[in-house]
C-alpha cells in the first residue's frame, strides 16, 4: 500500500506512570509519592501501509505503550492523535476533536464514540494460547467482536463474516477450525485466530505485541508473512513490539529504540540497524547473535556497562549516561533533545547536539 | 429450537461416556421418581397425623421400636411378625330375669336342687315363687359374653405384646351389683392362666359369679386400663363404664404392672400356674420380660427369660358376667382389632409406634426440595455476588465484601431462634432463613478466582475488542467458575439437608412436617441408639448420604462434559 | 586417541502416559569429547530437554529410560544405581543449568548459602571452607563478592543467571549440560553470558552440551552441533559443517527460517507441525513437511549416514 502523506496516529509525549504503594515510613514522613515511570514521554508517527517498530528490552515500556493505544491502559499525561477514515469520522461529534481531523484518545470521549474507535485500533498478543478463552469455540471468539459491535444482522450473515476471516489467514477449511477449541490448535494457528479477531472489525490500526515470541522458530516468517499480506490488502498501519532486532530488522519499514521509557531513536530500518547513532542501539545491534560458527572463538564486545536501572528510580539526565561508554559531563545533568541527524532519522543523545 | 435439541442430544451422548454421571442422573430420576409416587407407595395419612394425633396411632395398633419384618431374612432366630389374629369364638348368652323360662334356667345353673324343687310346684305356687325370687334379685337381665382369639405361634421370639382393640359397655357398678370378668390366657402345654385374679382358671358353670374376678374392682379396673366414668343422674351417683368405651388391653402392660406392683398374692394367684410347673418363684425387684415369661416352655431358667420358646397354640380368652339393672341398656364386649406386635413394616417403628416407611418416603420429597432450593439458590446468589465484586474492583468491591463479611459473622442459631419465634417455625421460613444465611460461604472464594481469572490475557483481549464489562463477566469469567458452583451446588445439598435437621432438632424446625431431619431429632429424643433401633437412625441417615451422592456424581460429570479441555 | 568424555548409544526414553507411550527421545546417539562443547538444537517438542534429565538420570515419571547407554568416562549411567547417580555422578561429575533455574533460586536463603549447600553435602567442607570457594567461583562468573550476602529478589536477571553457572562449576564437573539458559534473559545480558560461557570453556577446558532452540547462540558457542527433531537427530557434525553445509531439510529449513540482521534475505518456514509423539508418522518423521519427499521416505526410516568425515545425516536423499 502506497504510503499516506500524513500519519494515521500521532503520538506526542505520552506518558505512564504507575504508583507504588507507600510503606507505613513514607506516609509517616508525608514523603513525596514514587512512581514507576513506565513510559516517559514518548513521541512518534505511524502510516497507513508501514510497520512501525518498537524495540528495545524488557522494561523499556514497549508493551505498556502498546496498550496505551489500544486504550487498555489510561495515559498519565500526553496525547494520542488519531485520523478516522471518513466514514467513521462524519459520526463523531465536532467537539471532540482536536485539530486537523484528528481525535486524542488520551481524553475522556463520549461513551458511544469510545465504542466506535475500539474498532478501529486492535491489539494481537503475544500469548497465542492466553489470548483466547479456553472454554469457546473458535467460531465464538470470532463472533464476540461482532456481536459486540452489531456487525452482521442475522447468524447467516455472522457466519459469512466469520468464513471469510478464517480463510483470510489460511484456516482452511474454515468449517473445521470453526468449531474446534483452543487446545486443539497449534501455536501457530492459535495465533492466526488471533489475527483473524483482530481483522474482524477491519481496523485501521493494528498493535502487534510480540506476535511470534512464543512460537517455534521455523513457523515465525510464516506469520511475518500472514501479517505482510493482510496488510497487502487493506489501509492498515501496524505497531510492531519485539525485543527481537533480527525480526524487527526483517519485517518493519521504520524502527524506534526504546530505553527505559522514552524512544532514543527512530528511523527507517536500513538507517538504524546499518548507521545506528545512539550508543545504546549499537549496543544493542552488537549484542545480537548470528549463526557464523567462527563467531566461538571470538568474545562477542558489546559497548555498553552495568544493567538496567529500576524504572521507579531513573537516572538525571539522560537516563542511559551511567551504562553509555561516551558519557559527558552533560549527559548526568539535562536531558538531551530529539534532533534529526538524516532526513527522517532522529536520535536523543547529546553527543549529536554539536550539529 | 434444532439447536436445543441437538444440544440436549449431545448431552445425553456425552453423558453415556461419564459413567458416574449417569449413574448420578438415574439416581436423581430414581429419587424424583420416588417422591412423586409416594402416594402409592406409603400411606398418605400416616404422615398428615404424624404428629399429635395419639388416636390415629392409638387405632393403628402399631409395635412400639418394632425391627423392619424382614430382619428375619438375616435372623438365624425368627422374631413374630405383627398381623391380626382372628375372632375363634364369640358368643353372646342373655337370660331375661323378667321371663320365667330364663329365670329357671338361671336358678338350675346356680343351685340345681332348688330349680328341681321348683319346677314340681304347681304352676300358681312356682309363679308366686319366682316373683319373689325376681325382687330379690337386684338385676333385669344376666349376659354372659364369651370372645376367643387364638394364635399359633410359630417363631422363635415371643412377640413383644398381644393386644386386643374392643368397645366396651354399658357396664353398671353399684354397690351390691357384681359383675364378673375372667381373661384367660391358655399355653400350647395345657397350662391355663387367669389374668384376672380371683377368678378360676376353669370356667365350668358360666354364670357362677364365683368363677369371676370382681369387675368392679377399682384396683383391676385401674390395672387393665378400662376407662370408668361417675354417672351422677337421678338421685344416686354410681359409677359406670358407658356405652361404646374404648378399651386397648394391652398383655404386656398389664402382666408389667401386675410383676411391678410387687403384690406377691397378686403375682401368685396370676403367674401361680407357671411357677408351680417349675418350682420357681419371682424374687420382688427382679425384672422379667412378660411375654418371654409367659410364652416360654415351663423350665428351668423362664424365670430369667433363657427358657427355650414354646411354640403352639395359645389363646386368649375374655368371658364377662354382667347383670343389667332395670332401666338400664345391654352391655356389648366388640372386639375391633386384636394383634399380636412383633417386628413390623419395611423400616420398622419408632418409640411411638409410628410407621417410619412412610416418613422415610416422605422425608424425599423433601430432602430434595430443602436440599435442591437451598443449594441452588444460595451458591448462585452467592456466585453471583462474588463475580460481580470481584471484577468490579474498587469501592463497590470493597463495599459488597464488607456487607458479606458482615452477613457472615453474624450467629445464626440466635438470630434464627428470635425469627422463629417471630414468623412462626414453618418449612417455607427455614428455606429462607437457609438461603439467607447459605449464600455467604462461597462469595470470598469466588471472588478470589474472579480476582485471578479478570487477570487472564484473554479477559483483556475481549476488553481490547470493546467488550462491556457484563458481556466479559458473563461470556468469560462466569464459565470459568461454573465447574467450581457445580461442585459447590452439590456438595452443599447434604449441607442444606442437614442444616435443616438440625433446626428441627432444636425445635425450630416446622413441627408439622416429617422430615429426615425431624426423624432424625426424634430419634435422638426416644434415645434410638442407646436402644439398639437402628433402623430409626439408618434410613434417613443413608437417605441423605445418597442425596448427597446423587448430586456430587451430577456435578462431577458436568464438569467433565462442560469443560472443553477435557473434551477429547 | 583419547577415550570420550561422554559416548551415548542409542538412547532411548519413552514416556509412559494413558495416551500411550511418548517416545520423546528415540534411538539417540552422540560423542563428546573433553573440552568439547556440543550444541543440541531443536524446536518446542523434539525431545532435547528429555534427553538433558536422562543424561543426569532425572527424568520425571511416567518416564523413563527405555533402552541404550549413557558412558560417561567409562561408566555406563544407565546401569547405576540412583544412590550411585546422587553421590558419585551428579554435580561432582555432571552438573546441570536447568531452564529456568534462575528463578529456582530459594527466596529465602542468601546467595552463600545457596552455593555453600552442594560443597557441604559433596565435600564435606564447613561454612568457612566453603566461603573461600564461593568467593572464587563468584568472581570467576564476573560476580562482587558483596553478592554473597545478598537474596535472590535483590538480584537482577543476568546476576541470577551467573549464579547459577557458579553453581553448576561449583564441584569442577567434567561435564556441564546447559538447557536453555538464555531464553529468560535480555539480548544485551544474554551477549554478556555467552560470553561468560566462552570465558569458562576456555579456562576450564570442560566439555559442555548447550541445548537450544536458537541456531544463532549455539554457533556462538558449540563446537560440534546435533538437530534434533521428533526424539530424533537428524544431522550431526561439526559447527563448521552443519552451518556451512547443511544436508537434511529441516535444518535447511531451520537455517533459512532465521531473520538476519545483517543480510536482507527473505526468510521462509517450514509449513506444518511437529508429529504426535506418542503415534508419530511411518518412516521418516519429517516426511510430512519434507518439500524433498519420496516414496521411500513415507515407509523406511532413514539411518545416519557419514555425507562428509564427522558429517552424519539420517535422510534418504543421501542414499
Amino acid at each position: 500500500m502506497r504510503r499516506m502523506a500524513e500519519p494515521v496516529v500521532k503520538v506526542r509525549d505520552l506518558m505512564k506512570y504507575f504508583p507504588l504503594r507507600r510503606g507505613i515510613k513514607e506516609i509517616i514522613t508525608m514523603k513525596p509519592r514514587r512512581f514507576v515511570r513506565a513510559v516517559d514521554g514518548v513521541s512518534f508517527d505511524m502510516y497507513i501501509g508501514e510497520v512501525f517498530c518498537l524495540v528495545g528490552e524488557s522494561g523499556c515500556g514497549k508493551t505498556t505503550t502498546g496498550r496505551l493505544i489500544t486504550r487498555l491502559l489510561e495515559p498519565t499525561g500526553g496525547h494520542i492523535y488519531y485520523k478516522p477514515t471518513g466514514e467513521v469520522a462524519s459520526q463523531i461529534p465536532e467537539k471532540c476533536f482536536a485539530e486537523d481531523g484528528y481525535v486524542d484518545l488520551a481524553r475522556k470521549l463520549p461513551k458511544h464514540v469510545d465504542k466506535l474507535l475500539r474498532r478501529e485500533i486492535q491489539i494481537v498478543f503475544q500469548d497465542p494460547f492466553g489470548s483466547l478463552d479456553p472454554r469457546m469455540k473458535v467460531y465464538d471468539i470470532l463472533k464476540e467482536p461482532l456481536i459486540v459491535h452489531r456487525i452482521g444482522g442475522s447468524e447467516e450473515e455472522r457466519r459469512e463474516i466469520i468464513y471469510r476471516a478464517l480463510s483470510e489467514v489460511k484456516l482452511v477449511p474454515p468449517e473445521q477450525f470453526m468449531s474446534r477449541y483452543p487446545h486443539m490448535l497449534s501455536g501457530g494457528q492459535r495465533q492466526r485466530v488471533a489475527f483473524a479477531r483482530a481483522m474482524i472489525l477491519k481496523p485501521t490500526v493494528v498493535v502487534a505485541d510480540e506476535p511470534v515470541s512464543m512460537l517455534d522458530v521455523s513457523i515465525r516468517a510464516e506469520i511475518l508473512q500472514l501479517m505482510l499480506d493482510l496488510q497487502a490488502n487493506r489501509d492498515l498501519a501496524y505497531l510492531f513490539i519485539t525485543h527481537d532486532l533480527a525480526v524487527a530488522s526483517y519485517l518493519c519499514t521504520r524502527i524506534a529504540v526504546m530505553y527505559l521509557g522514552r524512544i532514543v531513536e527512530t528511523g527507517p530500518t536500513d538507517e538504524v540497524i546499518n548507521n545506528p547513532q545512539h550508543p545504546y542501539t549499537k549496543a544493542l545491534i552488537a549484542a545480537v547473535p548470528e549463526p557464523d560458527p567462527k563467531n566461538r572463538f571470538k568474545i562477542r564486545e558489546v559497548p555498553i556497562k552495568g544493567e538496567v536501572p529500576s524504572a521507579a528510580a531513573i537516572p538525571p539526565g539522560c537516563r542511559f549516561h551511567p551504562r553509555c561508554p561516551y558519557a559527558m559531563d552533560r549527559c548526568s545533568k539535562e536531558e538531551p533533545p530529539t534532533l534529526e541527524v538524516k532526513p527522517g532519522h532522529y536520535v536523543s543523545c547529546w553527543l549529536h547536539a554539536k550539529k | 429450537m434444532s439447536t436445543y435439541v441437538e444440544r440436549i442430544r449431545w448431552f445425553l451422548g456425552e453423558l453415556k461416556r461419564v459413567k458416574s454421571g449417569l449413574f448420578g442422573f438415574i439416581l436423581l430420576f430414581i429419587l424424583v421418581g420416588v417422591a412423586l409416587a409416594f402416594p402409592l407407595i406409603a400411606n398418605q395419612q400416616d404422615v398428615m397425623y404424624w404428629s399429635g394425633h395419639a388416636e390415629y396411632w392409638q387405632k393403628k395398633m402399631l409395635p412400639v421400636l418394632a425391627p423392619p419384618a424382614w430382619i428375619n431374612l438375616f435372623s438365624p432366630q425368627k422374631y413374630a411378625v405383627t398381623h391380626v389374629i382372628p375372632v375363634t369364638k364369640s358368643n353372646y348368652t342373655i337370660l331375661n330375669m323378667s321371663n320365667d323360662k330364663d329365670l329357671i334356667k338361671y336358678l338350675e345353673l346356680m343351685n340345681p336342687d332348688v330349680a328341681k324343687a321348683l319346677k314340681q310346684l304347681p304352676a300358681s305356687q312356682r309363679k308366686a315363687l319366682l316373683n319373689n325370687l325376681r325382687k330379690g334379685l337386684h338385676f333385669k337381665y344376666l349376659i354372659y359374653i364369651e370372645k376367643d382369639m387364638v394364635y399359633d405361634f410359630r417363631a422363635d421370639i415371643p412377640p413383644s405384646d398381644i393386644e386386643v382393640l374392643a368397645k366396651i359397655g354399658p357396664i353398671v357398678m353399684r354397690k351390691g351389683l357384681v359383675q364378673g370378668i375372667n381373661i384367660l390366657f391358655s399355653r400350647p402345654d395345657g397350662i391355663t392362666l387367669t389374668l384376672t385374679p380371683g377368678a378360676s382358671t376353669n370356667i365350668t358353670n358360666p354364670f357362677n359369679i364365683n368363677q369371676y374376678a370382681d369387675l368392679t374392682s377399682p384396683g383391676l379396673l385401674t390395672r387393665l386400663g378400662i376407662p370408668v366414668t361417675t354417672n351422677t343422674s337421678g338421685h344416686e351417683s354410681f359409677n359406670e363404664i358407658v356405652a361404646n368405651t374404648t378399651w386397648l388391653f394391652s398383655l404386656r402392660d398389664y402382666i408389667s404392672s401386675v410383676i411391678n406392683s410387687r403384690n406377691p398374692a397378686i403375682i401368685n394367684a396370676i403367674l401361680g400356674p407357671i411357677l408351680r410347673a417349675v418350682n420357681a418363684t419371682i424374687k420382688t425387684g427382679t425384672y422379667i420380660n412378660p411375654m418371654v415369661f409367659l410364652m416360654s416352655k415351663a423350665e428351668r431358667g423362664i424365670v430369667s427369660g433363657t427358657a427355650p420358646p414354646l411354640k403352639g397354640r395359645y389363646v386368649l380368652s375374655f368371658r364377662f358376667l354382667i347383670k343389667v339393672p332395670k332401666g338400664f341398656k345391654e352391655p356389648r364386649f366388640i372386639v375391633e382389632k386384636a394383634k399380636v406386635l412383633g417386628v413390623y413394616g419395611l423400616l420398622g417403628t419408632d418409640i411411638h409406634g409410628r410407621d417410619l416407611w412412610p416418613a422415610f418416603i416422605y422425608g424425599v420429597r423433601w430432602a430434595l426440595l430443602v436440599g435442591i432450593l437451598v443449594s441452588v439458590i444460595s451458591t448462585f446468589v452467592g456466585v453471583m455476588y462474588g463475580v460481580i465484586s470481584g471484577y468490579l474492583g474498587g469501592w463497590v468491591d470493597v463495599v459488597m465484601t464488607r456487607i458479606a463479611q458482615v452477613v457472615y459473622s453474624l450467629p445464626v442459631l440466635p438470630l434464627l431462634i428470635i425469627l422463629a419465634y417471630f414468623f412462626g417455625p414453618s418449612i417455607w421460613n427455614v428455606i429462607i432463613i437457609l438461603i439467607a444465611f447459605g449464600w455467604v460461604g462461597i462469595v470470598f472464594t469466588v471472588r478470589s478466582m474472579v480476582l485471578q481469572i479478570k487477570e487472564n490475557l484473554y479477559v483483556e483481549a475481549a476488553r481490547a475488542v470493546g467488550a462491556s464489562s457484563w458481556r466479559i463477566i458473563f461470556k468469560h469469567v462466569f464459565p470459568q467458575i461454573l465447574p467450581y458452583t457445580f461442585a459447590s451446588m452439590a456438595l452443599s445439598v447434604p449441607g442444606a439437608i442437614l442444616a435443616e435437621a438440625g433446626l428441627s432438632f432444636l425445635g425450630l424446625g416446622d413441627p408439622n412436617l416429617v422430615t429426615w431431619g425431624k426423624i432424625l431429632h426424634d430419634a435422638q429424643a426416644g434415645n434410638a441408639v442407646l436402644n439398639g433401633a437402628w433402623w430409626w437412625v439408618l434410613p434417613p441417615g443413608i437417605g441423605i448420604a445418597v442425596v448427597g451422592m446423587t448430586f456430587v456424581f451430577i456435578g462431577y460429570a458436568l464438569d467433565r462434559i462442560l469443560n472443553p479441555r477435557l473434551i477429547r | 586417541m583419547n577415550v570420550p568424555l561422554l559416548e551415548v548409544r542409542n538412547l532411548k526414553t519413552y514416556y509412559y502416559t494413558l495416551r500411550g507411550v511418548v517416545k520423546a527421545v528415540d534411538n539417540v546417539s552422540f560423542t563428546l569429547e573433553r573440552g568439547e562443547t556440543l550444541g543440541i538444537a531443536g524446536e518446542s517438542g523434539c525431545g532435547k530437554s528429555t534427553l538433558a534429565w536422562a543424561l543426569l538420570g532425572l527424568v520425571p515419571p511416567p518416564g523413563r529410560i527405555a533402552g541404550g547407554s549413557i558412558v560417561l568416562d567409562g561408566q555406563d549411567l544407565t546401569k547405576l544405581s540412583e544412590h550411585d547417580l546422587r553421590s558419585k555422578v551428579r554435580w561432582k561429575k555432571v552438573s546441570m543449568i536447568f531452564q529456568g533455574a534462575m528463578n529456582a533460586l530459594t527466596p529465602v536463603f542468601t546467595i552463600e548459602d545457596q552455593l555453600a549447600e552442594p560443597l557441604m553435602i559433596h565435600k564435606g567442607m564447613h561454612k568457612d571452607e566453603a566461603r573461600e570457594r564461593i568467593a572464587e567461583m563468584l568472581k570467576a562468573v564476573g560476580l562482587d563478592e558483596t553478592i554473597m550476602k545478598r537474596y535472590p529478589h535483590e538480584l537482577s536477571g543476568g546476576q541470577k543467571q551467573r549464579v547459577i553457572i557458579a553453581m553448576a562449576l561449583l564441584l569442577n564437573p567434567d561435564l556441564v549440560i546447559a538447557d536453555e539458559p538464555t531464553t529468560a534473559l535480555d539480548v544485551i545480558v544474554q551477549a554478556q553470558i555467552m560470553n561468560l560461557f566462552k570465558e569458562i570453556k576456555r579456562r576450564y577446558n570442560i566439555g559442555m552440551i548447550f541445548i537450544t532452540h536458537d541456531l544463532s547462540l549455539i554457533a556462538e558457542i558449540a563446537d560440534k552441533v546435533a538437530i534434533m527433531y521428533a526424539g530424533k537427530i537428524v544431522e550431526i557434525g561439526s559447527s563448521d559443517q552443519v552451518f556451512g553445509n547443511p544436508r537434511h531439510p529441516y535444518t535447511q529449513g531451520l537455517l533459512r527460517s532465521i531473520p538476519r540482521i545483517r543480510s536482507k534475505e527473505k526468510i521462509t518456514w517450514i509449513p506444518g507441525v511437529p508429529p504426535d509423539l506418542v503415534r508419530p508418522p511411518p518412516g521418516c518423521r519429517f516426511f510430512p513437511r519434507c518439500k524433498y519427499v519420496k516414496e521411500q521416505c513415507r515407509r523406511e526410516e532413514p539411518e545416519l549416514k557419514e555425507v562428509e568425515p564427522g558429517h552424519f545425516v539420517a535422510c534418504h536423499l543421501y542414499g
